[in-house]
């Protein structure tokens, strides 16, 4: 028996998911909108992209199922009692990394601790040495000699079983390919390795295939080592960096959920509208944008602390205390972030005002209301999806950065920035414990290579600048 | 000219209220001094007194707009949203909450905050400009594709990425200067150059990528090939009418954040312990001190509204078709 | 006769790769001597201005390259030369000036160094030398007090001085061949008779060759010696001037002659040229044209046309000038113009009365918005437009005809002023009063690739205008009206589902009309309606708009630049000046004994097509003064050739001749 837990980021990260298809859908029957985004398809780095930015998106998605496990039940006909703590179906699936924490450091695809402890042995002598850890490694008998082999023999399974998956993938694809074009699915096949699809389909069954073989390297490894090591209280390093994905997302796609209402409004009407009304907007957005943003996030989220512990009544579990934060977060980024597209809109909308057609639409007795929702929406949609996609990078990297300066996600949260804050720290040890940052640095910097490059796609295809080039 | 800049400032007084009223609202009204008082002295020794003690000594026990205990004018001037806020505009910072004269901070801690941003900003812009006009010289070739891609690669890492590395790299490896700490004078030399040549790359990738798309917008133009019609090599075409052109753009990007240097970097100052503004900032927040938070956030706004103006005057200079009226 | 100065041979230019490259120029050979006048005349997007650029080699970089044949300057390869070689012939022996002089000067160099570099690239003149030379260029191009304009910005040029800077820049290198493509298409009729003038004036005193790129039979008839016609991508027709206007042979020529409108084909439609000029992007088979040729028949449609020589160096690309082709009998050729229907719905009755229109835009300045002058862009404008009737209003760019226009249909406020609509003063009307009255009066714009949202379906854009003023009882019957007034402006209904980005410009401006027809107006404002399209579209959108008027009693108020236009389809013509109309009154009147000296000018330097008349162009002296500072008294007195004193004072006043008004001293 299981409780579902809706927080509210993952209400609005539905909510988002939801916004996305519909999207999707419109797109579908708007030739202007399909023809752009046929050219994003069409190319080889943002499809590629877009392979390895679902993945992180499944990822963030299966961390924001949240439930709460029934306790054993101890009796029939009792109430059913829910543990306190939230869990994700990401945790369910990962329970192995998880659950087995270790004492403390330990370096990835260690069988013992990093540090040396003191060891009572039965004869009552005592030893300083590097105990073997709970978990890593617990099935070799002797590490010394079986761990090269052990490795060898996992990495071999993976490799199998990565070259299967992606076969198995090409003839999906394959398939999908034949019944679209009407082909045979050899001459589908075919065409896919040779690279003759209009989406380039090789490039992406490439992408897979590397994603495969990581994906299989970690179920064969990640259940018998520390891949990524440990941290300071024996956590695995590469659940806390999985569980990090959600957190990123969430910033990145939700703080621009928030602010896009708001934008789009005031942008458009600043411009639409002109008169007192265009002044009050610009004066909204310039009041707000002479505020250095970290010091305006600072304020909030300290307020915000204030506000919290002084009313610990309001959160019940420390989850819900992290996510309104998160969500918080969330909205004053959101603020400090819309000026820029409100006055890309206004400077757009002042100029459609002028154009021809809504000059014919005025003549002709349309409302305003209608001309704003025919004719100024969608020809500044181009404008809100370039931000939306260029935002994104930019503010999964900020979250690190505020996490460090101390006004980001709750520290008791998973997140990049936490990672990196707390290992930062231990830069100065000897030797040096590095695999926190290298675990947070490779998968941040995946994610922000694939956003980039996917928004560098979606610019080029969608403004009309650049396409007269 | 001059009347010009009397309207600007003018004009930057209504703002510097909103963001005052802003402040105010965020640091007493949504939570009451008590609160505050609250969250620094603990949950332990929390007792009315305590509290009261807390509030006299840092000047937050008078009420917030109206003071109805005094009479005349001081009705109004007896209110913290006086002493704390009306007061900012004469630069008057008060002290902070653990009683330092945030003035003097202030001015003691610009100078290392400048030491560090104004040659990041110089160093930046040379390297940025040489590596964007190479891309742009080499426009459509593999040379400006790749240059594209290491662009994109360089800015898809996180700045604290590049401190790290560069410090364990540069520090700690190869022990080519102190990883961190800070010298008055001249001494203070070695203890710059780590952070100045980050900063300095951090930058490489958004920035030489900003600038090649500047350089290629002027280079599309009617003008440029008036100019190859008139027979001039490419590297004239290039230097004397693309980049005197694109120069608009990045001059004017400069300028309008050469106020913001004296707030210095949050990242680099604290990374490599320089006293200077940025570094103050993150221990005020840290250390939540309210006081010296709305100190910054005044004269962050002071400084970005400085910055609008100064760009506009440096629109005159650079661009002909600009003049100010 | 000695070797030709540039001979063009089998020339092909290429813009993109693979199957769908276009081929803008596609064996074009043409030859021009030394001290000769050149046109090319063509429609636009046939290649004209490819085939200049690929002369200096600028294609656009890097999708434009030169795939065959051969430019021989002064019997030396051009298109063999290394780049470095290349650069010696650029602006020193081929000079180039281009269409848009606005943006073809550096908005951050001076006009001095714009010039001085071409000086220092070709001549290593430098420093006092240098300047004292780009002195005497500016002089010789009749920029006025060229001390100061020497360290002056493009921006504080107006469009006519900017062109001048633009030849001077060309003259510095002294070179053997000037290209000018459309040198004088972005400016008003004035200016371009000044600057025409100039390049004459020029050619006397250098004896360099002029190839001149225009689309105006006007300026061919006036200045050239001899011209190609090109058509897709290839010559059609290589003739001297008096030839090709005695005698034009090739179809499409033919028809370009018969598509002008003016004053004598009044009464009939104009020929026309169907279609469009197709897509470069494909292979052709057959002769080019014949899609759109009256006289083709099946042999056209599938054996390419050789290059015919007639007599006197005529060259004709077509079957009927080959003796080995037996063309059939004539059937159509001899068909005449259509005569427009008879107009029916002439009473006479006043639809629109317009008095005393101002609209001032107010300009602001500082904090506060004070506002510290104001833009007449129209002062006082009094018109008054019968049922059915034409009314044409004339000016040059930035005259407030246009602002006039929209102040009429209240989509600009009047400062001040009546406007009467079949007895209701619209000036009042606001929020849904005046949208409900909408529907009586349409506007059509200028540029039919703007006035349409890109995002919507062309059925939609027409019927967004019946939904708003609830005409049609549903979605249905809408539908069908969208149908019905596609089939009635020429295009096919299926058209519907389509996105405006598929048409061609003539077919937009169709879809405009279509939108304008939709909510069944009384009157439509045309503003400059066919001016962004070619002469042979120009042709039938005007029948359309005549047949419209005939069929549906429409009028029109016909905003516009162009005279001739006005010629073949105005009842009536007011000229604007500055804001004011100077001269109002029937079109054979003021077209044939124009009373005011601005008018008169106007009418004079309009380029004919008949190159043996010798009419005086008289010349206006500088520019149209801004309207937000208009001079003291007349107006036009600063620039008028028989200004008295008294024009300085004071404005003058209306003076009736019959049915001729004028405000000139002249006539009191």
């Amino acid at each position: 028996m299981i409780m579902p837990v809706i927080l509210w980021t993952d209400a609005l990260v539905f909510l988002l998911v939801a916004v996305v298809l519909s999207f999707v859908l419109y797109a579908r029957s708007k030739p202007h909108l399909r023809t752009p985004w046929r050219h994003v398809l069409g190319s080889r780095l943002a499809s590629a992209s877009i392979v390895i930015l679902l993945v992180y998106v499944v990822i963030g998605l299966l961390d924001s199922l949240h439930y709460r496990a029934a306790l054993e039940d101890n009796g029939a006909g009792e109430e059913v009692h829910y543990g306190v703590e939230v869990l994700s179906v990401l945790d369910y699936l990962l329970e192995p990394l998880h659950t087995r924490t270790e004492k403390t450091y330990s370096s990835p695809f260690a069988t013992h601790l990093y540090t040396r402890e003191t060891i009572q042995h039965p004869d009552g002598s005592q030893t300083r040495e590097y105990p073997r850890l709970i978990w890593g490694g617990r099935h070799l008998a002797d590490p010394e000699t079986d761990f090269a082999r052990d490795i060898r023999v996992r990495v071999a399974t993976a490799g199998l079983q990565a070259l299967l998956l992606t076969g198995l993938l090409l003839v999906l694809l394959g398939v999908w390919l034949a019944r679209r074009s009407r082909h045979s699915l050899g001459h589908a096949i075919r065409s896919i390795l040779a690279g003759r699809t209009r989406i380039p389909l090789r490039v992406i069954l490439l992408t897979l295939g590397v994603l495969a073989l990581l994906f299989c390297l970690a179920l064969n490894l990640s259940t018998a080592y520390h891949v990524f090591g440990t941290d300071k209280v024996g956590q695995d390093v590469f659940y806390q960096t999985l569980k990090s994905i959600r957190t990123g997302l969430v910033i990145g796609t939700l703080t621009t959920l928030v602010m896009l209402p708001f934008a789009i409004l005031m942008g458009i009407l600043a411009g639409y509208a002109r008169g007192w009304i265009d002044d009050l907007i610009q004066y909204i957005y310039t009041t707000l944008n002479s505020i250095p943003g970290v010091l305006l996030i600072a304020a909030a989220i300290l307020m915000l602390q204030v506000y919290v512990s002084n009313h610990p009544e309001k959160f019940e579990t420390a989850l819900e205390r992290a996510d309104i934060r998160l969500l918080f977060l969330c909205i004053i980024l959101g603020i400090t972030s819309w000026t820029g597209l409100c006055r890309l809109l206004r400077g757009e909308s002042l100029k459609l005002r002028e154009s021809e057609y809504i000059k014919a639409a005025v003549s002709l007795g349309v409302s305003h209301a209608s001309v704003i929702g025919k004719h100024i929406l969608p020809n500044v949609m181009h404008i809100v999806l370039i931000t939306v996609v260029l935002d994104f990078s930019g503010l999964v990297l900020a979250e690190a950065v505020l996490s460090y300066v101390g006004v980001g996600v709750d520290p008791t949260m998973n997140s990049w920035g936490n990672m990196i804050n707390s290992a930062r720290l231990e830069m100065a040890r000897e030797p040096v414990v590095w695999w926190s940052l290298l675990s947070a640095f490779l998968f941040m910097f995946t994610l922000v290579l694939a956003a980039n490059l996917f928004s560098d796609a979606v610019r080029d295809a969608f403004d009309p600048r650049l396409r007269q080039r | 000219m001059f009347a010009y800049i009397v309207r600007r400032v003018a004009y930057a007084i209504p703002i510097l209220i909103g963001v005052n009223l802003l402040t105010f609202y965020l640091f007493f009204v949504v939570n009451s001094p008590d609160d505050m008082a609250r969250l620094h002295l603990g949950v332990k020794r929390v007792t009315p007194e305590a509290i009261d003690k807390w509030k006299v000594e840092r000047g937050y026990d008078k009420p917030l707009l109206y003071n109805e205990a005094v009479s005349g004018s001081a009705k109004l001037t007896h209110t913290i949203f006086f002493e704390k806020s009306v007061k900012l505009f004469a630069f008057d910072f008060g002290h902070s909450d653990d009683g330092r004269d945030i003035s003097h901070d202030i001015q003691q801690r610009m100078k290392p905050s400048l030491a560090i941003a104004i040659p990041t900003l110089l160093v930046g812009l040379l390297i940025n400009i040489t590596f964007a006009m190479l891309m742009a010289f080499f426009r459509g070739t593999y040379v400006d594709v790749s240059g594209v891609i290491l662009c994109v690669v360089l800015m898809s890492i996180s700045a604290m990425f590049y401190i790290i590395g560069g410090q364990f790299l540069l520090g700690k490896l190869l022990r080519l200067m102190p990883i961190s700490g800070y010298d008055t004078g001249l001494d203070a030399f070695k203890f710059l150059v780590l952070p100045v040549v980050i900063g300095a790359v951090s930058g490489i990738g958004a920035g030489s990528r900003m600038y090649r798309s500047f350089f290629l917008e002027e280079a599309n133009k009617d003008f440029v090939r008036t100019a190859r019609a008139k027979g001039l090599k490419e590297s004239l075409v290039l230097f004397r009418h693309v980049l005197k052109n694109a120069m608009i753009p990045i001059v004017t990007g400069v300028v309008v954040v050469l106020p913001m240097l004296f707030l210095g970097s949050l990242l680099l100052e604290s990374f490599f312990a320089i006293p200077g503004l940025g570094s103050y900032t993150i221990d005020a927040i840290n250390r939540q001190d309210f006081a010296i938070v709305r100190a910054m956030v005044f004269l962050g706004s002071v400084l970005y509204i400085l910055g609008l103006i100064l760009v506009d005057m440096a629109y005159t200079v650079v661009d002909p078709r600009v003049r100010l009226s | 006769m000695s070797q030709p100065l540039i001979k063009l041979q089998d020339l092909s230019v290429r813009i993109g790769y693979g199957e769908r490259a276009i081929r803008p120029v596609d064996g074009v050979s043409f030859e021009i001597n030394r001290g000769e006048t050149f046109a090319l005349l063509g429609e636009s997007g046939c290649g004209k201005s490819m085939t200049a650029l690929s002369i200096l080699r600028l294609l656009p970089q890097p999708a434009g390259r030169i795939t065959g044949g051969h430019v021989y300057l002064d019997g030396e390869d051009l298109t063999a030369l290394p780049e470095i070689e290349m650069r010696r012939v650029r602006g020193r022996r081929v000079a180039m000036i281009f269409q848009e002089p606005m943006t073809s000067l550096n908005p951050v160099l001076s006009i001095g160094d714009q010039i001085g570099e071409t000086l220092r690239q070709h001549h290593q003149l430098k420093g006092r030398a240098a300047r004292a030379r780009v002195l005497e260029l500016l002089d010789a191009v009749g920029i006025p007090d060229v001390q100061r304009r020497y360290g002056e910005y493009p921006h504080q040029l107006s469009g006519g001085m900017k062109q001048r800077v633009m030849i001077a820049i060309a003259l510095a290198g002294e070179p053997d061949l000037l290209i000018a493509d459309e040198p004088t298409t972005a400016l008003d009729v004035t200016i371009q008779a000044q600057v025409l003038e100039l390049l004459q004036k020029i050619q006397q005193e250098t004896h360099m060759a002029i190839m001149l790129i225009t689309h105006d039979l006007g300026i061919v008839a006036g200045m050239v010696d001899r011209v190609a016609v090109m058509y897709a991508g290839q010559l059609v027709e290589e003739a001297s001037r008096n030839r090709f206007f005695a005698d034009a042979r090739h179809p499409y020529s033919q028809r370009l002659f018969e598509s002008l409108p003016d004053v004598g084909k009044r009464e009939h439609a104009l020929r026309t040229i169907p279609g469009f000029v197709p897509a470069l992007d494909h292979e052709f088979k057959g002769c080019r044209f014949a899609e759109r040729c009256d006289q083709a028949w099946d042999y056209c449609h599938t054996h390419t046309p050789s290059w015919n020589i007639e007599t006197d160096h005529q060259h004709v690309r077509c079957h009927l000038a080959d003796v080995n082709v037996i063309a059939p009998p004539r059937t159509t050729i001899t068909e005449t113009a259509k005569r427009h229907a008879a107009a029916g719905h002439h009473n006479g009755e006043t639809l629109l009365d317009v008095s005393g229109l101002e609209v001032h835009f107010p300009i602001h300045k500082g904090v506060f918005k004070r506002v510290v002058g104001h833009v007449y862009a129209v002062d006082g404008i009094s018109l008054s437009i019968p049922r059915g009737r034409t009314q044409a209003l004339v000016g040059e760019s930035g005259c407030g005809k246009t602002t006039a226009g929209m102040g009429i249909l209240q989509l600009l406020r009047p400062t001040a002023g009546s406007v009467r609509f079949d007895g209701t003063e619209l000036t009042g009307l606001k929020g849904e009063r005046l949208r409900r009255r909408r529907s009586d009066f349409q506007f059509i714009f200028q540029d039919p690739y703007s006035s349409m949202n890109p995002r919507m379906r062309v059925g939609d854009i027409v019927e967004e205008g019946m939904i708003a003023q609830r005409i049609g009882k549903n979605r249905q019957a809408r539908r069908q009206r969208v149908e019905e007034l596609f089939a009635h402006v020429g295009l096919s209904p299926e058209h519907v589902q389509r996105y405006p980005h598929e048409f061609s410009g003539g077919q937009r401006q169709r879809i405009c009309i279509a939108r304008a027809l939709a909510v069944d107006p009384r009157l439509v404002v045309c503003d400059e309606p066919t001016s962004a399209l070619d002469v042979s579209v120009q042709a039938q959108i005007l029948n359309l708009l005549k047949q419209l008027q005939n069929e549906l009693g429409l009028s029109y108020l016909f905003i516009t630049h162009n005279l001739s236009v006005v010629a073949y389809l105005a009842d009536r013509v007011a000229v604007m000046y500055l804001g004011r109309i100077v001269e109002e009154g029937p079109v054979a009147e003021v077209l044939e004994r124009p009373l005011h000296p601005y008018t008169r000018a106007l009418i004079s330097a309009i380029p004919q097509v008949e190159p043996d008349s010798q009419r005086e162009i008289i010349r206006l002296e500088g520019d149209m003064p801004s309207p937000a500072n208009p001079p003291s008294g007349c107006h036009f007195h600063p620039r008028c050739p028989s200004a008295i004193p008294e024009c300085r004072e004071r404005y003058p006043e209306e003076t009736a001749r019959g049915e001729h008004r004028v405000c000139c001293f002249l006539y009191r």
